[in-house]
């Protein structure tokens, strides 16, 4: 029997004699199949859009000013391109604030009961910092390979640059998800050490930014590499996982 | 709904905070009571997964909450008990931030942080929250936690920073929401959880020590609670001596409130037990001082 059928069979039959309490035990049942259905929830790229909108646009903000400065610096010293190891460790120290922000202010414990977790939060944040670290790279290799005193050939460049933003980078991660306490700041000083050896091996071994060495930057790239791709399994793990990451409480 | 604690331990070596607790927690609101130091913050963090228990396990609907990730953070709440905000936000902004966070879709984000914001009463302020009041602040901590409407909803010292009138507000919003929810709070301003807690469970040295329902438990100290009408040099021996819980002023007299299994003297007459006496004839000392 089709709806209308049975429509109208119903009109033609005597008059319910427990219409309230059917009501009651049908709204009832409603309302448990409600409960049962999860609400609607947005995915990944929605909440790194989200997150682009919240924390994206200081973090790219301060990563443009500091390519001013890295401009700035790259065409203003000589042998330029030897000298972008010394400058590629402050795009990471530009976007280290944003990674711990929650450190910072004390939001911790609130994001990690969240949905998306720590582990999502950073990861949105290291994927919006990569793409910021990409384009300012980009410019400053071009700023370097603009300059006059050019020398090195691009994957010298390159492997200048990428090398101690990844060494960076992988520290940045690894106390994120190692230490309780001072996290931030290792990270920090991490960063100004990594400025500092590039400083000091500019001018005290410029061999080591000879063709000759480039064997020494594609292990040293390498291992950073390997390190950094491994910290990038233990959150992409536990973000998918809804693991802990890092010490929150 | 069911959520229930099996066995649950967290030891922060050589001290164990939370030590061996099993309980099943169904919807209603459960008060939590104890000391400084009894270990109820550190439960409240592993009640919401985000401190890993030394042993035992915390089951939503008889699954583990630790593996099941995000589902289990989908439906829930949680304010912690310090907690700090993103100082250049508005409340606004700060509610439209956390639900992004919760995966809310921003239409229906929109629309409950409205909601949320008005029942706080703080959908006129535009200000930053860094010009915000303490209070102000709970109450934008308490919006936030109730965002997801969440089934499972921990609050960690809800009322702390809150002027009276703001307490029989959140109170009254608790009792309203509470429903088909598991509501579970901790704080130290016994009243709160007189007002609106249907089971209670006091914590020791990371042990429930007790728990049932309000009147269930005050009756185990009936017999134990005195009025003792003294002069004001006598009323300092005694707080001295025994557990005061009260003390008040009349016609040049004070009349003490006294816990005491025994009737401590002959003129003190047996009176009504609270909660509060039942509390401080558990925890008769100083705070975190045993």
């Amino acid at each position: 029997m089709n709806k209308k059928g049975i429509r109208k069979a119903l009109e033609k039959g005597p008059p319910p004699k427990r219409l309230s309490e059917t009501q009651r035990l049908c709204l009832e049942m409603l309302h448990n199949q409600q409960m049962d259905v999860e609400e609607e929830r947005t995915g990944f790229w929605t909440f790194l859009s989200d997150m682009f909108r919240y924390a994206g646009l200081r973090l790219w903000g301060t990563q443009i000013l500091m390519l001013t400065v890295v401009c700035a610096g790259v065409l203003s010293v000589y042998n330029a391109p030897n000298a972008i190891s010394l400058f590629a460790p402050m795009f990471a120290l530009a976007c280290i604030p944003s990674l711990f922000q929650s450190q910072t202010f004390g939001m911790c414990e609130l994001e990690a009961a969240t949905r998306a977790s720590v582990a999502q939060i950073v990861l949105a944040k290291l994927i919006l910092a990569g793409a910021a670290d990409l384009f300012c790279l980009s410019i400053t290799l071009a700023a370097a390979a603009a300059k006059s005193d050019f020398s090195s050939n691009v994957l010298q460049l390159i492997l200048y640059a990428v090398v101690p933003l990844l060494g960076c980078m992988a520290t940045a991660l690894w106390c994120m998800r190692t230490c309780s306490r001072n996290s931030y700041r290792i990270s920090m000083i991490a960063c100004f050490a990594a400025i500092m050896l590039a400083e000091g091996l500019f001018r005290l071994e410029p061999q080591l930014f000879e063709l000759s060495a480039l064997g020494l930057w594609i292990a040293a790239f390498a291992a950073f590499t390997g390190v950094f791709a491994r910290e990038l399994c233990f959150l992409m793990e536990a973000g998918k996982e809804g693991k802990i990451y890092g010490t929150i409480a | 709904m069911e959520l229930s604690l099996d066995r649950l331990t967290k030891h922060f070596a050589p001290k164990i905070a939370v030590d061996c607790i099993s309980a099943k927690l169904s919807p209603g609101v459960y008060g939590l009571l104890g000391a400084n130091g009894a270990g109820k913050t550190t439960l409240m963090r592993m009640l919401c997964g985000i401190l890993e228990p030394s042993s035992g396990e915390v089951l939503f609907d008889g699954r583990n909450i630790m593996g099941m990730g995000s589902r289990y953070r989908n439906i829930l709440g949680y304010l912690p008990q310090d907690f700090g905000c993103y100082p250049d936000y508005t409340a606004r902004e700060f509610l439209m931030y956390i639900a992004a966070l919760k995966g809310l879709p921003r239409r229906a984000a929109i629309k409950r942080s409205e909601e949320l914001l008005n029942i706080v009463d703080l959908d006129a302020c535009g200000k930053k929250i860094r010009t915000f009041s303490g209070g102000m602040r709970q109450r934008l901590g308490i919006a936030q936690a109730l965002l997801n409407n969440p089934g499972v909803l921990v609050l960690d010292e809800p009322t702390a920073g809150l002027d009276p009138k703001e307490r029989v507000r959140f109170r009254n919003l608790i009792a309203d929401y509470a429903g088909d929810k598991i509501v579970i709070l901790s704080t130290h301003i016994v009243s709160d959880i007189e007002a609106i807690a249907d089971e209670v469970f006091l914590m020791k040295k990371g042990r429930f020590l007790l728990q049932g329902a309000i009147p269930e438990l005050v009756q185990r100290i009936s017999g134990k609670v005195w009025e003792l009408t003294v002069s004001e040099q006598e009323a300092r021996k005694w707080e001295e001596t025994v557990t005061v819980s009260n003390l008040r002023h009349s016609n040049e007299q004070v009349i003490l409130r006294i816990i005491s299994e025994e009737q401590p003297s002959l003129n003190a007459v047996p009176c009504e037990a609270a909660l509060e006496d039942l509390y401080l004839y558990h925890f008769p000392t100083a705070e975190g001082a045993e």
